[in-house]
């Protein structure tokens, strides 16, 4: 119990100081990351007969709500609702690794963690309440990407007469991308935390290892869902779910374990 | 109190610190020695950041490591500011305030309090980000004072510091440690070390070489001293009836002597032969001779 209190109290002081440290530019990455997912998305309206994937997709699309009309609507929808979350899965992944690995490193580098761990909270305890205050943000993103990207969309779609999508699969479409977001935070901020050589280990130009593990699951299943749209998207939707958070839960056991505080200092 | 009993610690594979007991009471107590003597180290596993691999740490009869509330009497300043740099001063300092959870009503007072203690106070709203290095260790140990702990642990608080900030730094040190505080400094400035030395301990390769005032440590360390004469006069032949070696360095003579007493038998020798003595410079302090012994010839070498 006290290190649940003592964890919250510090989840709330580095939320406050991310807060006040960005302001209004917090909402400005998912922002600029839904609009992007936007744009992908409706981009085969303007494509001769929506383009083969799409044209596919809407078969999918077609398994939840019955016989389509012929028309760009609901080559759109079939985008948005049926491949949208994985999309919006990658672009949330991208922005929760960078987000984590910058703000560990960061911290780490100038000596903040240090620092935290020589105030009155265990090291479990600092542990924990970093990666809370990192799912809260993520979570902030994830909220403001898929509004954007995919509550929007569905609501104008509707709007002009696209077909009624189910109301438990469009609760599916919405929460798919915050597994896949969660995981990639965690793996980014644990795998730098617990072992910050393996973490900082570059892959390619620019990436890490960590950053490419983080973002592994995303971009599988996004692959899956463009190349086997004949898959029932609420099924795929719903093992992508449970899947996802039961990593999560997984990757959060493994790694407090994992959390060593003379690994954070060495060097 | 901080007692460290049978402390050893390190990271991976290396080890650091190697069985160190030491106890510091009330007071101002400097900490010693080269680069990679565990000065640091001593530090972290004080501050309860790195569990020892054996042994163990009292603060105020609380084991630090196992008791995370006794943190709350050991303000820790790392060799770094750690501040951050998107957040002013003012923030900097009311996150800190947040992560003790100190209340709002306190915090208000305080911090301004600790920045103008620390003659920072006009920084309060400048970006952290935009602080010179000597200003944001000021910044840092005015982040220090928001605890009003009993214990400070300052890791070469002085570092990057310009003269003045750094004299108005060690005159607050010595002002905590008098008002009962027990105040421990590491730091590489044998100046600094001098001034601030009532008792210093001397770490080298993980392990408390010795401990006392910096008379005490050179008479173990470093017994012989060098002293340089500017004489009119040939001073050889005095030196030869003490069984001493001069060497001539332009227009003075270099000797090694081996005790201050040494010095005036010395002078009274050169008198009595008839050399007129200008000048008896000591060419090292002695926290600097035990220093250097200590560097030319580890005990572990």
């Amino acid at each position: 119990m006290r290190d649940r209190m003592n964890a919250v109290r510090l989840c709330g002081a580095l939320l406050w100081r991310v807060v006040r440290d960005q302001r209004g530019k917090l909402v400005l990455a998912p922002l600029g990351y839904g609009l992007l997912a936007l744009a992908i998305m409706l981009a085969p309206i303007y494509l001769p007969e929506g383009g083969a994937t799409a044209l596919r997709l809407r078969e999918g699309l077609g398994m939840l709500v019955g016989p389509l009309p012929d028309h760009s609507l609901a080559v759109a929808l079939a985008v948005v609702v049926v491949q949208g979350p994985y999309l919006v899965g990658v672009l949330a992944s991208v922005a929760g690794a960078v987000l984590a690995q910058v703000t560990v490193t960061s911290e780490m580098a100038r000596g903040g963690l240090e620092l935290l761990l020589s105030a009155p909270y265990r090291p479990r305890e600092v542990f924990a309440a970093f990666l809370a205050s990192s799912f809260l943000l993520v979570a902030f993103s994830w909220a403001v990407l898929t509004a954007v990207a995919i509550g929007l969309p569905v609501l104008g779609l509707a709007w002009l007469g696209a077909p009624q999508i189910p109301s438990f699969y469009v609760g599916i479409a919405l929460f798919v991308p915050l597994p896949l977001s969660l995981w990639a935070d965690l793996i980014a901020s644990a795998v730098t935390l617990a072992f910050p050589s393996l973490g900082l280990l570059r892959v390619g130009t620019g990436s890490t290892l960590g950053q490419f593990l983080a973002i592994a699951p995303a971009m599988g299943a996004l692959l899956f869902i463009t190349i086997r749209p004949d898959v029932h998207p609420a099924k795929l939707g719903g093992a992508a779910l449970l899947l996802g958070l039961g990593a999560v839960g997984l990757g959060l056991a493994l790694f407090s374990r994992a959390f060593r505080v003379e690994v954070l200092l060495e060097g | 109190m901080l007692t460290f009993q049978e402390v050893s610690a390190g990271y991976g594979a290396s080890l650091v610190l190697r069985g160190v007991t030491v106890a510091f009471g009330p007071g101002l107590h400097v900490v010693l020695g080269p680069n990679g003597a565990g000065k640091t180290t001593l530090f972290r596993v004080g501050a309860g950041i790195l569990p020892p691999r054996e042994g163990f740490v009292r603060v105020l009869d609380q084991e630090v490591h196992r008791n995370p509330d006794a943190k709350r009497h050991v303000a820790y300043l790392p060799h770094r500011p750690a501040l951050h740099p998107g957040l002013t001063v003012q923030e900097n300092l009311e996150f800190w305030a947040r992560v003790l959870g100190i209340p709002v009503r306190v915090r208000r007072t305080r911090i301004p309090e600790v920045l103008e203690r620390l003659g920072v106070l006009d920084l309060a709203p400048r970006r952290a980000g935009t602080l010179s290095r000597g200003q944001a260790q000021r910044v840092a140990a005015a982040r220090a004072l928001l605890q009003e702990a009993r214990i400070l642990l300052l890791d070469e608080p002085t570092a990057g510091m310009d003269p003045e900030a750094a004299r108005t730094l060690r005159a607050l040190v010595r002002d905590l440690a008098r008002s009962g505080c027990t105040i421990l400094v590491s730091t590489h400035n044998l100046y600094e070390a001098n001034e601030l030395g009532e008792d210093v301990v001397l770490l080298g390769a993980g392990r408390v070489l010795g401990r006392g005032t910096a008379e005490e440590l050179q008479e173990r360390f470093a017994p012989r001293r060098r002293v340089a004469l500017r004489v009119v006069g040939d001073p050889r032949p005095a030196f030869a009836r003490l069984g001493l070696e001069g060497i001539r360095e332009g227009s003075r003579w270099v000797v090694e002597v081996g005790r201050d007493e040494d010095v005036g038998r010395l002078v009274g020798a050169l008198v009595e032969a008839g050399v007129e003595v200008r000048e008896v410079t000591g060419l090292s302090s002695p926290l600097e001779a035990v220093y250097f012994e200590l560097l030319r010839d580890p005990p572990d070498a």
